[in-house]
């Protein structure tokens, strides 16, 4: 009977959809909206939240389900389905692979985000109908996942326009540069993580290769710092202005229109990104200078600005003489931080009393509305790239090398101590450590410290150590009982002891499979080692 | 009656505190007629049809109170105006009226009430003789409904007619979310009764229960199965009243009752308050919030405040009651209602109409519903051919609420400090006369964060043409309605700030800016429909064949706007709103379904009845290739008290076993275009996506289609006794039902690589049942008549298939588990708290708390029934569950009612009780657990809390922001039966 066929009137049918360079920009667009911001992480060592970290301090199960997992899933089926029904547009081909450029940009982020913590992934490349027996396939090997990233990024180069060639109205759209950058870290991860976990199925030197040609081609793109570190994280920073920003979740527009909001700055005033002493520790002092190894021991040369822990005098102590990104990172005892002058305290909020300053604005903490953009890649990370990369492919790198990269991160950050290799020898340091160093230092507090632990090796020594807070000085703890406080024999609050943490390096280098992915495929998607 | 206030929201879930009961009820029914005349003596005699007199007969003059009864023989005298209405009445018998006029003697022939023999039955196109009814139908009249202090239809069904269970939502007036459930849950899916009133789908809570004459509940699948698709959870029919010709009548019926919050909660004075908060943060961290001092400054009634400069706010200390502020114990409702029928033989009329309001539990309103109800109902005999009925009908619901929502609010008053003062201190130089230092300001709230008004109009009318007697035995019925309706919905949220002791200083905030929110729609259905019946009696055999066939279609338009930044905080319209705000969006619903139908009855000698039906419907909703479906049904039943074998039985009058079989859809776990793939545009959802500083466009697919879905089908079989024993003074029913819903939407279990949401599809299987029984009793003692019903039922489910989902989490109330009831709870057993340090230490030795390493005295002793050490979810499935056990359903397994009636002369003394039992019911974590989050408060009954003076308390230790002591557990599985007492006598 006709009158039994009523259709829609306010939601569009896929039928319909799928003509023109509009629709594929819109679907293109959801992409965008899924980007996660990924705001707040503390699994490494540089930062707790209000409880302990599940991942941080070994004591997490296998989970039934995760979002780690199945957003990316949700992710790479948008991307998919752009890529299989695109076709149909009546565009020229630029345009068409223009939005495919997106869509498998997008994929590959996924991907790689995937393979970061479960290694072996399905790897879906169309989309799957409830009986489709693709369902329930098995993990595909890691390279095999990592070589589809490296196409798809190397599509998406070709086909994305230039930072240059980007209207000024279209900034957030991901371009040639975002997908190299991305290329790169990719690249750096895995060439890492295979020498580092002596993987012998993955030929590290020529991830690493692909690491310094992808990073040294971003290099060709016009990008420059932004003149200030510590505005870089604010409303000043944002926009197509700053030729920095290779890609960023984009929240807007004000405090008084907020379309998309963000809690950013509440949740550094309530301590979901309680600085750790043990990141504190890796900056160097005004002279250069370090006082603490990358395994946070004592290092052999130690500045002569450093002062012992036990011997502290204030709270202060430890921010003083260093490498000025320290006062664009944390807020001193007295400054007005979040809420009034910052009292050293534990209570209702940083577990460890530093207080983060990082991308803080007073302005957003007030209206409780914030919409500052968060950077997801920022060219200093391509520059650390090639830095790393370089020393970890050849076992060396020039000076030249290290003024074009670290250097001009320190002369951004009006540190003007220089790497050199002259420096390093002389002061007998390390230039791995120096170079990672420098890394975690830049890039504090903004997501990377675990997956560094991790493709180092590093997080079986530094994530069961005692994560430490600030030093305890009575006068300056306003209305703090000394009795509440767990500390060392130097006064050093001890946040959560290393007794409660633990690191299996048999089994935490990955994340477990959700259990329901493993039980749902028929057991053909298999358990990570020891989980 | 009970009612349960509003859930106040996500920060007391579950907490079903609260009820309410009606204390006063004045009833006046006024039953009035045209012009009176002089008064005079009148006397007669009353006879059965046998012809010999009764005595302690009933005689009253209708609308007085003026009234006597027969004597032995049969005969009595009272003083009556010529033209008032005499009533004769007597239990058994059928009631007679007689008009007072010329004769001087007044001979009454009364009959008996062969209820079971003559009572007509409303069935699906058509009406049944109960006695020929070979389904499962059970039937209200009006006149039991009368009285029944509820003004809400549904409410008023509750405990009526066993194997129907009606529940509701909130206490909040308009939003009571009223519904019932036939016979439990017939799927996991959306599946409410269809309810018609008159032939009109339409929603019960908004009827006027003085317009009904009766209802039907249609149970099994044999009555319903000629609904098809729409029949799955039974169907209802309500029968509105018709005018009766003759004079012309007038009735009036007023109500007016209170709704009194009892048994709430109650908040703590500050001192207490602050006693328990420093417990619990001493217990979880070592330290107390206050000291002696300061705790000592909250029991002094003259020191409430002082200011501190350094935080530019006030400290207080004060003791508000914040429930006692901003809620009122007492509730008015009240509703109105006036018929007129009248006419001649051929043509009557019935108008009606009514009012009705009710106010909800804030202080401060508007807080209140209004329903307006017009309805008129006209029967016409064109000539022996043609009749004619006509029915226009219009409903008006008003609800206006708080823009913050009566949830939110109560939840507020909960959750506010006590030594918060209500007000500013009188120094305060920031001008506000509220105080939100602390904490928002929920009085404030009330009386000054704008309003939310709901408005729902519906109008109907309904056009019934009968076509009788071209041929004998033969009618043709033509039925065409429409159902109009308008909802408009306005939400003005009004900013507010609260400063502290400055306005430099903004402490809190409300709606900032503020905002106007719009819903407009409008909504048709349409519905024809035409069917023949033709009935043909010959010699022993009796047939009766209905065919018919049926069009409807729907559709809602809608819009929907938001805009904020008005230019002011007081004058609301989407002219005045800041432009870069406004956000639209609209909605257009549609569906349409085409039915054939038809019902064949055939008895023999009326003793052996059989009966069969069927219905084929399409529907828009299911795809082209899958839209048809066919419901069958068939019946019979046998009424053995005919046979000769029983005719010595005196005691038994009627006897008949029943049995059904017939399968039913379910259309309303249905999308409407769940079959073709649809994208969602991303502008008119929550998620914004931003570019170049403004809101963009962006598309998808969130849902993959169900090309392959088609109704849920429920197979029901039913088997049934009826009984009439003792002079018809005894009635008995029984029914004992099963039901399959075989092809129930459930979602499938797919590895999340798919990466979109699944559609459901049917791939569940539910089984439910169960029995019925009512039972009443009527008879006289002398001029005392009496009566006494009672009914009971049963049902079970049990979810046979549900595509694997076999994951209880960790615990609590699981809604969806194979192989278990829907909604079954699982908890740890418990075994008292730990008594001491030493206590818990011991048992530490040898079990661990995952989710809580350091327990003590006074926390929960969980018992580690698989003995591994650990208390867990095991694998979080029923075959490894840890130590979780299964504690029952939430679901009331047997559900009653019984009643009592006494009536003596005029006196009428009725009483009703209504109850369930076998029942659990969990209370969650964060209704039970004080301080869960640090600006939950405790109430008073958490005074009984463990503490080593008091080792035998109700409750734990105090313990902040950690719900270990209340983990689903069957401490805290509370037996959830009751019995209610539903209606009180009142006196007339």
């Amino acid at each position: 009977m006709v009158r039994l066929n009523v259709f829609p009137e306010t939601e569009f049918t896929d039928a319909d959809f799928w003509n023109s360079e509009t629709d594929l920009m819109n679907a293109a667009n959801r992409m965008y909206q899924q980007l996660s911001a990924d705001w707040i992480d503390n699994r490494g060592d540089d930062a707790l939240n209000q409880n302990p970290n599940l991942v941080s301090n070994g004591q997490r199960d296998a989970p039934n389900t995760s979002g780690d997992w199945n957003n990316r899933y949700d992710e790479i089926f948008t991307a998919n389905n752009i890529l299989q029904k695109g076709g149909k547009a009546d565009v020229t081909e630029a345009v068409r692979n223009r939005y495919f450029g997106e869509a498998r940009f997008f994929r590959a982020y996924a991907y790689s985000k995937l393979v970061k913590l479960y290694g072996d992934v399905p790897l879906v490349m169309k989309t799957l109908d409830i009986n489709s027996p693709e369902l329930f396939m098995p993990r595909t090997p890691r390279q095999v996942v990592i070589d589809s990233i490296y196409a798809d990024l190397d599509f998406a180069a070709q086909w994305l326009p230039t930072r240059a060639a980007l209207p000024a109205n279209q900034f957030g759209r991901v371009t040639k540069s975002t997908a190299l950058a991305l290329k790169a870290r990719v690249a750096l991860y895995e060439g890492t993580r295979a020498k580092y976990h002596a993987d012998g199925s993955s030929n590290w030197q020529q991830h690493l290769d692909v690491a310094i040609a992808a990073a040294e081609e971003v290099m060709t793109q016009g990008h420059v710092l932004f003149n200030n570190y510590g505005n870089l994280f604010l409303a000043a920073g944002e926009g197509n202005a700053n030729r920095e920003l290779l890609l960023v979740k984009i929240f807007g527009v004000s405090n008084t229109n907020v379309l998309l909001g963000h809690n950013n700055s509440r949740d550094l005033e309530n301590g979901r990104m309680a600085p750790t002493r043990n990141l504190i520790r890796h900056y160097l002092y005004a002279d250069g200078l370090p006082a603490w190894k990358l395994d946070n021991t004592p290092s052999s040369t130690v500045s002569p600005l450093f002062v012992p822990e036990a011997d502290e005098p204030s709270y202060n102590t430890i921010l003083d003489n260093r490498d000025p990104r320290v006062a664009a990172t944390y807020f001193r005892a007295g400054d007005v931080a979040y809420q009034g002058p910052w009292i050293p305290r534990t209570t209702l909020g940083s577990r460890t009393a530093f207080a983060a300053k990082k991308g803080f604005s007073i302005a957003d903490q007030v209206l409780n509305a914030a919409t500052v953009d968060r950077i997801l890649i920022r060219y200093a990370e391509v520059l650390l790239i090639l830095a790393e990369a370089k020393f970890e492919r050849n076992g060396s790198i020039s000076d030249d090398d290290l003024n074009r990269t670290i250097n001009q991160l320190r002369t951004r950050a009006g540190f003007n101590v220089f790497l050199t290799n002259a420096f390093v020898t002389t002061h007998n340091l390390d230039m791995l450590e120096e170079i990672r160093r420098e890394r975690t230092v830049e890039l504090a507090l903004e997501g990377f410290r675990y997956d560094d632990l991790i493709r180092w090796k590093l997080a079986e020594v530094l994530l069961p150590k005692d994560m430490l807070g600030a030093k305890y000085i009575e006068s300056e703890w306003v209305g703090t009982n000394q009795n509440t406080l767990n500390m060392n024999a130097d006064k050093v609050l001890i946040a959560e002891p290393a007794s409660t943490r633990t690191f299996n390096p048999l089994r935490d280098y990955l994340y477990p499979v959700p259990i329901n992915e493993i039980t749902l495929s028929g057991g053909n998607v298999t358990q990570n080692p020891n989980w | 009656m009970k009612i349960k206030i509003a859930r106040p929201g996500p920060m007391l879930p579950c907490w079903k505190p609260v009820l309410v009961s009606t204390l006063l009820i004045l009833l006046i029914q006024l039953i009035s007629h045209p012009v009176l005349a002089q008064s005079k003596l009148v006397t007669g005699t009353v006879t059965n049809s046998a012809g010999s007199p009764m005595g302690g007969v009933n005689v009253s003059v209708k609308g007085s109170t003026v009234g006597t009864t027969t004597n032995d023989a049969g005969r009595f005298q009272l003083n009556a105006d010529l033209g008032a209405v005499l009533v004769f009445s007597y239990a058994g018998f059928h009631e007679r009226e007689e008009t007072v006029d010329a004769r001087t003697s007044i001979e009454v022939k009364l009959e008996e009430n062969l209820q079971s023999l003559e009572n007509v039955v409303v069935v699906g196109y058509g009406t049944q003789k109960k006695v020929n009814m070979s389904g499962a139908v059970a039937q209200l009249s009006g006149k039991e409904l009368e009285n029944r202090p509820a003004a809400n239809l549904t409410g008023a069904l509750q405990g009526m007619l066993p194997g129907v269970t009606v529940y509701r939502g909130s206490g909040q007036p308009g939003a009571e979310g009223y519904g019932f459930r036939i016979r439990g849950f017939s799927s996991s899916n959306a599946a409410s009764p269809l309810v018609l009133v008159d032939g009109v789908e339409q929603d019960l809570n908004l009827l006027d229960p003085n317009d009904i004459a009766s209802i039907s509940v249609l149970k099994d699948a044999s009555a319903s199965a000629i609904y098809g698709a729409r029949a799955a959870s039974g169907v209802v029919l309500v029968t509105t009243k018709q005018g009766s010709g003759g004079q012309t009548r007038v009735n009036l019926s007023s109500y007016y009752g209170i709704n009194i919050t009892a048994r709430q909660p109650q908040r703590l004075n500050s001192w207490d308050e602050q006693t328990l908060i420093d417990e619990a943060r001493f217990n979880a961290t070592g330290s107390r919030e206050f000291n002696d001092e300061q705790r000592e400054w909250l029991a002094n009634p003259n020191f409430s405040y002082r200011p501190n400069p350094t935080a530019d706010r006030w400290e207080y200390f004060g003791n508000n009651n914040w429930v006692k502020e901003g809620m009122d114990k007492i509730n008015h409702q009240n509703s109105q209602s006036i018929s007129v029928s009248g006419g001649d033989k051929k043509t009557n009329y019935l108008i009606s109409g009514g009012y009705y309001r009710r106010d909800g539990v804030l202080r401060y309103g508007p807080d209140d519903n209004t329903r307006y109800n017009l309805k008129l109902n006209l029967n016409s005999e064109i000539n022996k051919y043609l009749s004619l009925k006509v029915t226009a009908a219009y409903i008006g619901s008003f609800t206006r609420e708080n823009s913050y929502g009566t949830e939110q609010i109560i939840n507020r008053l909960y959750r506010s400090r006590t030594r918060q003062n209500l007000y500013t201190p009188e120094e305060d130089v920031t001008g506000q006369k509220f105080n939100g230092d602390l904490q928002i300001n929920p009085v404030d709230i009330q009386q000054n964060a704008g309003m939310e008004t709901r408005d729902y109009e519906t109008f109907t009318g309904t056009l019934n043409l009968k076509v009788k007697n071209l041929v004998k035995g033969l009618t043709l019925d033509i039925v065409a309605w429409r159902n109009q309706n308008a909802y408009n919905m306005e939400n003005n949220s009004r900013s507010l700030f609260w400063y502290g002791r400055s306005i430099n200083t903004v402490r809190f905030q409300i709606n900032a800016p503020n905002t106007m929110r719009l819903i407009k729609n409008k909504g048709y259905q349409n519905n024809g429909q035409a069917f023949l019946t033709y009935q043909l009696d010959k010699g022993d055999h009796s047939f009766k064949v209905m065919q018919g066939a049926q069009f409807e279609e729907y559709r809602k338009d809608e819009l929907q706007a938001s805009a904020q930044s008005m230019i002011n905080n007081r004058f609301f319209s989407m002219n005045f709103a800041d432009p870069l705000t406004k956000t639209s969006t609209d909605l257009v619903q549609t569906w349409a379904m085409a039915s054939f139908f038809g019902r064949l009855n055939y008895s023999f000698r009326n003793r052996y009845i059989f009966e069969a039906s069927y219905r084929y419907d399409g529907s828009s909703r299911l795809a082209p290739e899958r839209r048809w479906d066919v419901f069958p049904s068939f019946s019979a039943a046998w009424r053995f008290s005919e046979e000769n074998f029983m005719q010595n039985l005196d005691f038994i009058n009627e006897a008949k076993i029943r049995a059904s079989w017939g399968e039913l859809g379910n259309g309303s776990a249905i999308g409407l275009y769940d079959y073709i793939p649809l994208l969602v545009s991303g502008i008119s959802t929550s998620n914004n996506l931003v570019f170049n500083d403004v809101r963009t466009q962006y598309i998808y697919q969130s849902r993959l289609a169900s090309p392959l879905k088609t109704w849920e089908t429920i197979r029901q079989t039913n088997i049934g006794l009826d009984l009439t024993m003792l002079r018809n003074r005894l009635t008995f029913t029984a029914d004992y039902y099963v039901k399959y819903n075989v092809d129930m939407l459930a979602f499938l279990n797919l590895p999340n690589i798919i990466g979109v949401d699944l559609p459901p599809v049917n791939v569940g299987k539910l089984k439910s049942w169960g029995w019925e029984l009512d039972a009443r009793w009527r008879d006289r003692i002398g001029k005392l008549e009496y009566r006494v019903g009672f009914n009971i039922s049963d049902n079970q489910n049990k979810l046979l298939k549900y595509e694997g989902v076999n994951s209880i989490g960790s615990g609590g109330v699981i809604n969806l588990l194979e192989g278990y009831p829907m909604n079954s709870v699982w908890g740890y057993k418990t075994g008292g708290y730990f008594s001491s340090a030493e206590d818990a230490n011991r048992y530490r030795q040898t079990v661990q708390y995952p989710f809580f390493a350091n327990y003590t005295a006074g926390d929960m002793r969980y018992l580690d029934l698989n003995g591994d050490g650990v208390i867990n979810a095991g694998d979080g499935t029923p075959e490894n569950s840890g130590d979780l056990v299964y504690l029952g359903t939430t679901n009331a397994r047997y559900t009653y009612g019984f009643d009592l009636g006494l009536s003596w002369k005029n006196f009428d003394f009725t009483a009703f009780f209504q109850g369930v039992f076998d029942r659990s019911f969990l209370i969650n974590e964060g209704t039970l657990s004080p301080l869960l989050g640090t600006a939950d408060m405790p109430w008073t009954i958490h005074m009984d809390r463990w503490t080593p003076e008091n080792p035998n308390a109700f409750f734990p230790r105090m313990y902040q922001t950690s719900a270990h002591n209340f983990r689903p557990s069957d401490k805290w599985v509370q037996n959830g039966n009751y019995l209610r007492l539903k209606k009180y006598p009142d006196w007339i």
